[in-house]
């Protein structure tokens, strides 16, 4: 084996996923081996794969660190924003379920809890339900399914159908516009153009 | 020629794959110790001896990408 270089990194500092997925990168240009030098310090030997200068070494180390920093800061990005994509991804599955009906056709029912926990002898009004400490309050918006929208989840229900109608208004206005002539001969097929025009002397057959 | 893989760094089933693709290009034998799985490679193909340890590190090295 020819020469090679050695970077110690600690794994407090990146972790194995990080230094793992920087030496992937590395493989077209590297000979990559991991090992353990001591407690929380892991190894990388690179040895490039084309006789190499030491001033090319060295900078191949350079950038292999630098590749370390790109997955290490990747991952913290990932990881913080862990609960955000996991709301966003919850909150587009929500969005497609209410557009699917519910299959007892209860839309706008109360949710089990309060159903339960619902005293019979309570006067509501017919936009009222009795909360869970007993006493009259509005009727929850749900989902079908009995899941109760939140505030944010009722300003969102109402942007999504706003949303629908605005793009059965664009696909109307589509359908419209492909009854209409076409002025500059975009659709024509170019033997109809070719037929059309005077031939010239010179010109190509 | 020895190779040694770290046992925390490198997947068994890692190993015994790239010794399994590799085999047309030498004789190999693993054994596995407490901290490393150990490969022995002999009789190399000539044309490949300067390659084959190296390439045989790469390729254990993929093959955790898809086992991690």
């Amino acid at each position: 084996m020819g020469k090679s270089i050695n970077v110690d990194i600690k794994t407090s500092v990146y972790p194995l996923e990080a230094i793992y997925a920087a030496s992937y990168q590395f493989i077209d240009r590297a000979y990559i081996r991991l090992d353990e030098k001591g407690k929380g310090t892991i190894r990388v030997i690179l040895e490039p794969k084309e006789d190499a200068k030491p001033a090319a070494i060295k900078r191949l180390a350079g950038d292999f660190r630098n590749e370390l920093l790109h997955h290490g800061l990747r991952l913290k990005v990932s990881s913080a924003n862990q609960k955000i994509r996991e709301y966003v991804v919850t909150r587009a599955l929500l969005s497609a379920q209410q557009e699917q009906p519910s299959p007892d056709g209860a839309a706008g029912t109360a949710s089990p809890e309060a159903a339960v926990d619902q005293p019979r002898a309570v006067d509501v009004g017919p936009d009222e339900e009795v909360g869970p400490d007993g006493k009259p309050r509005p009727k929850a918006q749900t989902v079908p399914g009995g899941i109760p929208l939140e505030p944010n989840q009722k300003q969102q229900t109402a942007e999504d159908d706003a949303l629908a109608k605005e793009i059965q208004k664009l696909l109307a206005e589509i359908d419209k516009g492909s009854d209409q002539e076409d002025p500059l001969g975009i659709t024509a097929p170019w033997e109809e153009k070719d037929a059309k025009k005077p031939v010239k002397k010179g010109d190509r057959a | 020629m020895i190779l040694d893989f770290n046992a925390k760094l490198y997947s068994k089933r890692a190993v015994m794959g790239a010794v399994k693709r590799f085999k047309p290009f030498g004789k190999f034998s693993v054994k596995e110790t407490k901290k490393a799985y150990r490969v022995s490679i002999a009789k190399i193909v000539p044309e490949h001896a300067d390659t084959l340890p190296g390439e045989f590190s790469n390729y254990v090295l993929m093959s955790m990408q898809e086992n991690y």
